[in-house]
């Protein structure tokens, strides 16, 4: 009787060359290699040009945002022109992704459900999607003047049919055969809902408010630039205008992007890991621990 | 334990495409059953069985006839289903799953819940997600939700025929284990003779097009094991009938005997 034998793979013994080379090719060394490369083209782009301020030209600018006081009040790390116009972009954008999701999530969940509420509401959402927001910025400034109003109702107009697009997708795709089986059972409207419809929409949802907070922030921020007295849009324009300062154009123009950027990444990303944290790795299992990617099988 | 009266049940579906006939799954179907016992309905595939049970349950409605579900006191069933495939939320844990069908979400109903996880093996697996269970024991969730919901009836469609077959074998006998403790009305559905001979005590054949074809008493003692040799026998017994059934289909329908090479 022949006796089969397993061949035994050895072990690579690493190095600190290996090491190195890992390192270099890593996912994070690309990353930040990328955005190094963005810098320096962004540098010589200024140096070349009059009109192109640099990235040292913009960090001034922030910082002397940062040490002014804002409507000549007393300063404090809170009242400068930086935080006190940033902050009343973010309530604004805060108070329209509110309507937003208020108004949005409902109809997109109804017009998956029911085809008379999707036949109610398809060419109102078509006419609102090609709808460009200058164009409701531009309205909503001669409706409504200064203030909160024209930001808002442009940030909602413009930011509404995108969520609703997202969420009837996902009304359409909650699964049949749990609906039966929900059926089957007799369980209520309320749990089926709570347990069955908005996680099964979750994706959709969170990629349909990531959306609308882009789209809300830029519609609130072109409206402050035509027809605001305070906020992001409106400290840049009045740079670019009574100053003719690019840099401060550029360098509020860099706060509205890290702005987008630190709340998707800070905010909607950990969110979405908690809600779908059930398709990775799992909390407490109690008795019987797995790891994220094994199945337990028939004993 | 129900009572179902099912009286010249028909059901026809929308035709695929506008210039085909519409498609009749039943066409009427009678029968009652009642009391403690275990019900196979047995037919080929796409003879109207699993139709029939989404008409007992409440997610489909028949074109004409009728179905009544009473529990014994004559007051509405309670109906358990399972499924062919476990049908679990996934973004929900194993107890929490069996908690979705229940009104009652106290602490109190959790524990209870516990029992019925103990009943199919899986003590210990409660928190844990369908995605990290395999196909079996995702399964035995499926039974013992419906379980949980302490039906009147059990309504239990194909839940094997998924499964590899040790898998199924072994969740074969588990479920007669858990019927003699139990003694539920149950009605099952399957295309396998030999699955409906091993679990039942009386088998409902189906003809084609969603007929009544035959009422059989299976009168051989529990538990029972698909190689016992009465269980074998009864089997062949009742693929003669099914063989007799296709015959006659042959005969109303010369297209199929010409189709099938019989002629």
């Amino acid at each position: 009787m022949s006796t089969v034998r397993t061949p035994v793979r050895e072990t690579p013994s690493i190095n600190l060359g290996d090491g190195i080379i890992a390192f270099l090719r890593s996912d994070r060394v690309t990353r930040w290699t990328s955005r190094l490369v963005l810098l320096v083209l962004w540098q010589a782009a200024g140096l070349l040009s009059q009109r192109f301020p640099t990235p040292v030209e913009t960090v001034e600018i922030l910082v002397r945002e940062f040490q002014t006081p804002f409507d000549r009040g007393e300063w404090s790390a809170a009242n400068n022109e930086l935080v006190q116009n940033l902050w009343v972009s973010i309530q604004r954008t805060g108070i329209a992704v509110f309507l937003v999701i208020l108004i949005g999530l409902p109809i997109g969940y109804l017009m998956g459900r029911w085809w008379r509420v999707q036949a109610y509401f398809t060419d109102l959402v078509t006419v609102l999607l090609a709808m460009p927001a200058y164009m409701w910025a531009l309205l909503a400034i001669m409706w409504f003047g200064f203030g909160l109003r024209a930001p808002v109702f442009t940030a909602v107009v413009s930011a509404v049919p995108g969520l609703i697009v997202h969420v009837l997708q996902g009304s359409l795709a909650i699964p049949r055969d749990l609906r039966d089986m929900s059926d089957a059972f007799d369980v209520p409207g309320a749990t089926r809902l709570r347990h069955l419809a908005l996680p099964s929409m979750s994706g959709a949802i969170i990629a349909g408010i990531r959306l609308s907070i882009i789209a809300a922030w830029g519609c609130v921020v072109l409206v402050e630039w035509f027809g605001s007295n305070e906020g992001a849009g409106f400290r840049a324009r009045d740079w670019y205008q009574s100053a003719a300062n690019y840099n401060g154009l550029m360098a509020w123009g860099i706060v509205v992007l890290a702005v987008v950027i630190l709340f998707d990444r800070g905010i909607i990303e950990r969110i979405d890991r908690a809600v779908h944290k059930w398709r990775g790795a799992v909390g407490d299992f109690g008795a019987a621990k797995v790891s994220a990617n094994d199945s337990i099988e028939e004993g | 334990m129900a009572v179902l009266k099912a009286s010249k049940v028909v059901k026809e579906f929308p035709p695929p495409t506008k210039n085909q006939p519409t498609v009749r799954a039943l066409d009427g179907l009678d029968f009652e059953i009642s009391g403690q016992t275990f019900v196979t309905m047995v037919g080929p595939s796409g003879c109207g069985k699993s139709t029939f049970l989404n008409i007992v349950s409440g997610v489909e409605t028949p074109t004409s006839g009728s179905i009544s579900v009473r529990a014994d006191d004559g007051s509405p069933a309670r109906l358990g289903y399972v499924f062919q495939d476990p049908r679990l939320l996934p973004w929900r844990t194993v107890v929490d799953n069996l908690m979705y069908v229940h009104r009652d979400k106290t602490e109190e109903k959790r524990d209870q819940i516990a029992r019925y996880l103990d009943m199919v093996g899986l003590q210990g697996f409660d928190q844990m997600y369908p995605a990290h269970l395999s196909g079996g024991m995702q399964q035995r969730v499926g039974i013992a939700r419906a379980f949980s919901v302490e039906p009147d009836l059990l309504l239990m469609d194909e839940p094997f025929s998924h499964l590899d077959a040790i898998t199924a074998r072994a969740l074969r006998e588990e479920l007669q284990s858990i019927w003699q403790q139990t003694k539920k009305t149950v009605l099952f559905v399957t295309h396998d003779v030999l699955e409906a001979v091993q679990l039942s005590d009386r088998i409902i054949i189906v003809a084609y097009g969603g007929k009544n074809y035959a009422d059989l008493k299976i009168d051989l003692p529990y538990p029972r094991l698909q190689t016992d040799r009465s269980v074998a026998s009864l089997q062949a017994d009742i693929l003669e009938v099914f063989n007799e059934m296709e015959s006659k289909r042959q005969v109303l329908d010369p297209r199929l005997a010409i189709n099938s090479g019989a002629v």
